[in-house]
């Protein structure tokens, strides 16, 4: 692999990643334009989400840019003219109860994992340096 | 007892979020710390408490049973194609590009589009 192949390859995922979101987050927000429906918000940037994330691993870019930059597009000063107060509170709690859902799940799920290591003398070890390490790094 | 890898997703789901519920409302009970970390410590408790009544129990053998539902759900693939999508979305959705911004731009420039209230929200 050569140098020009990393710096075309990054250019992808991270510039492509990052244009395709801005892209799927201004169609979104056209779509919404001349409608007040909150539910109709919430599918939308459900759709959104998930959408963003599909195509832009399908296209070999970075699914996770391109979703860090189709969310701001909501957060603009061009949305609050498409957005009113309340459907802007319904999307924020709707979004904040999916978060928090999604966070519990996963902490579960990671709390279980450990059924799924084989105890061994290197995993043990490591995972007592990480505390001294996290402590260290916090700011 | 079934094995997990059979169950179908609305039967994993439901095992998930009604053990999530109930750890929650354990929590609330006795150590009212965030929801997150107090799932994490039950969640561990749970399955040392599994690893150490398997042996006891070679029965109804609890600890392939969850392994198995853990197979079936995948964390890794779970997690890095499902729920971050998600998770990126609703975290990225709060930012406030324009305060954002404002904040950037105050390194170099004093004045800026942002209203000042929007700065200190």
């Amino acid at each position: 692999m050569t140098a020009s192949e990393i710096v075309l390859s990054f250019c992808r995922e991270a510039i492509g990643g990052g244009l395709l979101g801005a892209l799927t987050g201004w169609i979104a927000l056209r779509v919404l334009k001349g409608q007040r429906d909150p539910h109709i918000d919430l599918l939308t940037s459900l759709a959104l989400a998930t959408g963003t994330f599909s195509i832009a691993n399908q296209l070999g870019m970075s699914g996770a840019i391109a979703v860090v930059v189709a969310g701001p597009c909501f957060g603009t000063s061009y949305s609050h003219s498409i957005f009113d107060e309340a459907s802007r509170k319904d999307l924020d709690v709707a979004w904040t109860l999916i978060d928090e859902v999604l966070n519990v799940l996963l902490f579960m799920l990671i709390g279980f994992e450990i059924l799924e290591i084989k105890p061994h003398v290197f995993a043990v070890l490591a995972t007592l340096a990480i505390i001294p390490l996290s402590i260290v790094c916090a700011p | 007892m079934s094995s997990g890898g059979d169950m179908d997703t609305i039967s994993l789901l439901a095992l998930l979020l009604t053990l999530s519920a109930g750890f929650s409302i354990l929590n609330h009970h006795t150590l009212r710390i965030p929801v997150t970390i107090s799932v994490l410590i039950f969640s561990l408790l749970t399955s040392l408490m599994v690893m150490i009544l398997n042996p006891l129990l070679p029965a109804c053998n609890l600890q392939a049973f969850l392994r198995s539902v853990l197979g079936a759900i995948n964390l890794p693939a779970a997690l890095l194609n499902g729920a971050l999508s998600l998770l990126l979305f609703a975290g990225a959705m709060q930012v406030k590009v324009c305060s954002t911004m404002a904040w950037a731009l105050s390194f170099s420039v004093s004045r800026s589009g942002c209203q000042p209230e929007e700065v200190t929200k």
